[in-house]
């Protein structure tokens, strides 16, 4: 790749006025969604100047349609480190190109992102902001699996919004970053202040590289904001065995990240959340437990009203966080039972992700 | 990949009821884990700006 693409880019990259913004869209096998996410980028308030699609390993037609949409497309070579290895090998040869103040737009090619979502990013890039996010709900598909994932990002978008975009993470699904910043980064490892042993910007050994990007960010003391007029959808997954891989690939992406950086003043928070999970893990199997044994000696349930007052509770907590997905959702929520299929079936996945992540064993994904 | 609620495990809590099973410990340290889920559900549901 690297003479010919760094002749695209040289040939291209640096139009006047600077600062520009470059959209860099890394692609495997994507034809389905391609052409959306490139669209979605032209439609922008403010376009970006650039937009940059990165195929990687592709067998389809990606790179062919990415090209018809009006990117500049760039192949991957020998690149065994997916999604972190191809925006590595595309920011080696962009980031020279750029001045301080230009930018750089990561997004995932099934995103497709709101009108405003560069403008707003752009606008909120400043005062020590080491990225600005995107807060994304999930598109149409997937049946019930599908509608309980896109319950769940309605009830995250909301909690974003509700901090003002503080987030815990900058996605993949779109993120705006300035040059600086990257170099930064690429900088900080390669003098071994980060985790990750060479110049790049992204660490291809971890599992979830945009969590373990926030987690560098925020210990070169950025901050990392999502403003809720970034707004975004993705797709959702469609199988549960699907949904199980992303699940499994995430939760033990973001242990092992915390594992590497170790207890720091920036993790802590994130350490307590991860207690606080498998303390809930741990507290809902001795309820399910406890309830067998009530059924199996006792024949029955005493019913308190102190824990009816408690469930009232959390069957309005459902319903009201999901408001924004309309009344049918609403109600489905009421039932309480439904949703819970969803929390015990990510208790298990994350179950599973602490044993994987502790034995070590083989990654998949 | 993004913010882990703190509500996984509240479905621990549901069902309108804990069982009195005899287990003391474990009663008190699921209601006591039930109890803070319900407070932070309360925080959730509470209005508050989304400027």
């Amino acid at each position: 790749m690297v003479t010919e693409a760094s002749a695209k880019l040289t040939e291209v990259a640096v139009p006047a006025p600077r600062p520009v913004v470059v959209a860099l869209v890394p692609a495997h096998n994507e034809e389905a969604q391609i052409e959306a996410a490139i669209e979605s980028l032209r439609g922008q308030v403010s376009p970006p100047d650039l937009i940059v699609v990165c195929a990687d390993n592709c067998t389809d037609r990606t790179a062919e349609l990415a090209e018809a949409a009006g990117a500049i497309v760039l192949e991957t070579v020998d690149n065994p480190h997916k999604k972190a290895g191809a925006l590595n090998q595309v920011l080696e040869l962009l980031l020279p190109l750029l001045i301080d103040e230009d930018s750089v737009l990561v997004m995932d090619a099934d995103s497709i992102l709101a009108p405003a979502f560069v403008s707003t990013a752009k606008g909120r890039l400043r005062d020590g902001v080491g990225g600005v996010g995107g807060v994304f709900t999930g598109r149409a598909g997937g049946g019930f699996v599908g509608m309980l994932q896109r319950n769940e990002y309605a009830r995250y978008a909301r909690d974003v919004a509700r901090l003002k975009g503080k987030v815990l993470v900058l996605t993949g699904t779109a993120t705006l970053f300035s040059a600086k910043t990257l170099r930064h980064v690429a900088w900080a490892r390669a003098e071994g202040l980060l985790p990750g042993g060479t110049a790049h910007v992204y660490d291809t050994s971890v599992l979830t590289e945009d969590n373990e990007l926030t987690l560098a960010l925020l210990h070169l003391g950025y901050r990392v904001i999502s403003p809720k007029e970034c707004r975004l959808t993705t797709e959702v997954m469609e199988s549960w065995r699907d949904l199980y891989r992303q699940r499994l690939r995430w939760k033990r992406g973001a242990i092992e990240n915390l594992r590497t950086y170790g207890l720091t003043r920036v993790t802590a928070s994130y350490w307590g959340r991860q207690l606080v999970t498998f303390f809930g893990m741990l507290v809902t199997a001795l309820y399910l437990a406890s309830l067998a044994w009530s059924l199996a000696f006792d024949g029955a349930i005493s019913v308190k009203p102190i824990w009816l007052a408690v469930s009232g509770i959390f069957i309005l907590e459902r319903i009201v966080t999901v408001r924004s997905r309309g009344l049918v959702q609403m109600a489905l929520a009421a039932t309480l039972l439904v949703e819970m299929t969803f929390d015990l079936f990510l208790q298990a996945v994350h179950g599973k992700a602490i044993v994987d992540a502790i034995r070590n064993s083989e990654r998949s994904w | 990949m993004y913010h882990q609620g703190v509500f996984v495990g509240s479905a621990g809590a549901v069902l309108g009821a804990l069982p009195f099973t005899g287990l003391n410990v474990t009663w008190i340290v699921v209601a006591a884990f039930a109890l803070l889920m319900a407070a932070g559900a309360l925080w959730r549901i509470a209005p508050r700006s989304e400027a």
